[in-house]
């Protein structure tokens, strides 16, 4: 699957639920999720799992390899995805070429599980439900390459 | 056990029922006007009132293309005379909406086709249409009389001696069967369910359990929140039939954990920490039932062959995470033969699995957390143990 697609694919997989509570700011204010939010929540967990992911495997964080890519939070990456899509493109497929060595890594697996099944945890996600979306993340990012 | 393929207008009788009960029959009407392109919003921004004339549950709503905002906090930028004012109980009588006069010709159909007896269909309508006559929300009076109903059983129950524990909170399983056979609407049944659960955490203490009263509210909202999120889950590789009762049983469990949450958020016991993690855990379950949940249950109007008005009227809400498994396939090629549509969803009812929802509620979906089992059964044990009176 291109990088390109990816972000799409993990968006329609989130849906609109999901990926509502993703680019919240406040439990109080809710938007409805249109096609660049979706995409912009994917990505925004997508950065999350590789966060952790990578912690204790030497590479930089995807925020400090792709400066462009220190996302603080879920508006940022629908700012970003607005302003900059075909960069945030080649960012993503440049950094998963240089983790495909670690697709095995139970360790960094489960960290980056961990860290998805976290954040969505405090944002209301049941952790059966979280989990199945981490497994989803890592399948999207390793199987089909 | 009922197979809703077997005749398109026993699905769609069915369907209607669940619509209009899934919370109260006026709203459940109102969703099927949304469906058919007749919404009260307006492009920009809307201001909602729960009732004319108070400010009370006001919120906003931006509509604006493919995206748009819902705050309780007004926009420093728009004057109120640029807002387009919804009051949500001027939602139609049901006896004036078209969701009823389609059910009611519907349910004339069905008993022609000896698919269900008339009865039964007579008995559901009357349910409907005498729920649809109550308050659209807090009917405080028939909450009362459950609510008193439910003293009196755990009186009666409690005047035993090594009672099973499942006679304690048989109840709520009472009160869950009540809404899946369409005896009361979702709106009631959530209420009183919620105040069930509540008793039961708070009004049988137990040495043996170290929990607090509120911890077993919490584990109670967050037993049935994760219940929804399971239901949804898992009703994608499900029969027709068992795919509409397993959505239409999430609507309930997802109601009432909202409604345990906002009682937690109401009590003095919680502290800021908490209550923002309360905030997205009802926020969740919230998105869940409006994005996955409800609009399933207006989706079959969409592909059923008997509904051929609706069929070329109607968009599918909520596409993928909403429309049955088996009708996704001909939406995505663009089908507009209502028959053919409805020969995908048969196939694949066909092809999955099925559960018999109602047998579940003392098992896999019961409504009562295995804390608060725990901590019942411990009550019991203490108060039957020897030398208690």
């Amino acid at each position: 699957m291109s990088d390109q697609k990816l972000l799409e694919v993990l968006g329609e997989e989130l849906g609109q639920a999901t990926a509502t509570v993703i680019v919240a700011e406040h439990p109080r204010d809710r938007q409805f999720i249109g096609e660049t939010l979706l995409v912009a929540a994917a990505l925004y967990l997508l950065k999350k799992y590789l966060d952790g992911f990578v912690d204790g495997l030497g590479i930089k964080k995807l925020g400090e390899a792709h400066a462009a890519l220190a996302l603080q939070a879920a508006k940022d990456a629908i700012a970003l995805l607005q302003a900059k899509r075909a960069a945030v493109d080649a960012a993503l497929r440049e950094y998963f070429a240089s983790l495909q060595k670690y697709r095995n890594n139970a360790e960094s697996k489960k960290q980056g599980e961990d860290s998805v099944v976290r954040f969505l945890g405090e944002r209301g996600v049941p952790a059966t439900q979280a989990k199945q979306l981490a497994e989803r993340i890592h399948a999207e990012i390793f199987n089909a390459r | 056990m009922l197979d809703e393929t077997t005749d398109p207008p026993l699905h769609r009788w069915r369907s209607f029922a669940r619509l209009l009960m899934c919370f109260h029959p006026r709203v459940g009407a109102e969703l099927y006007a949304v469906a058919l392109g007749n919404s009260v919003y307006r492009e920009g921004w809307n201001v909602i009132y729960p009732s004319e004339g108070s400010d009370r549950g006001r919120r906003y709503v931006r509509v604006a293309g493919g995206n748009g905002l819902h705050t309780y906090d007004k926009p420093d930028d728009v004057a109120d005379d640029q807002m387009n004012p919804v009051y949500e109980d001027h939602a139609p009588q049901l006896n004036q909406s078209r969701a009823w006069s389609k059910m009611t010709e519907l349910g004339e159909l069905v008993v022609k086709r000896k698919q269900l007896p008339a009865v039964m269909v007579q008995t559901t309508q009357r349910n409907i249409d005498a729920s649809s006559q109550r308050p659209l929300r807090n009917d405080r009076a028939k909450l009362e009389s459950a609510a008193a109903d439910a003293m009196r059983h755990f009186q009666a129950v409690l005047a035993q001696r090594k009672v099973p524990v499942a006679n304690v909170f048989a109840p709520t399983i009472r009160q869950v069967l009540a809404y899946m056979n369409f005896e009361c609407d979702g709106s009631h049944a959530a209420n009183v369910l919620s105040w069930l659960l509540t008793a039961l955490s708070t009004k049988f203490p137990s040495s043996l359990d170290t929990s607090t009263d509120s911890d077993r509210v919490l584990f109670s909202a967050d037993h049935l929140r994760d219940l929804t999120f399971d239901l949804m889950d898992q009703r994608g590789d499900k029969s027709l039939t068992s795919y509409c009762e397993m959505t239409y049983l999430a609507l309930l469990y997802g109601n009432t954990s909202i409604l345990l949450y906002d009682r937690l958020l109401a009590s003095d016991t919680v502290g800021p920490e908490d209550r923002e993690i309360l905030e997205w855990r009802r926020f969740a379950v919230d998105e869940k039932l409006a994005h996955e949940a409800a609009p399933s249950l207006v989706n079959p109007m969409w592909y059923c062959p008997v509904a051929f008005p609706e069929s070329m009227t109607v968009f599918p809400t909520g596409e993928k995470f909403a429309l049955y498994p088996g009708a996704v396939e001909p939406w995505k090629r663009r089908e507009l033969d209502p028959a053919q549509r409805w020969q995908a969803v048969a196939e694949f009812s066909a092809r999955a699995g099925s559960i018999e929802v109602a047998k579940t509620l003392d098992d896999s979906n019961c409504p009562v957390s295995p804390l608060l089992k725990k901590h019942l059964t411990g009550f019991l044990l203490a108060r039957d143990a020897p030398g208690q009176t």
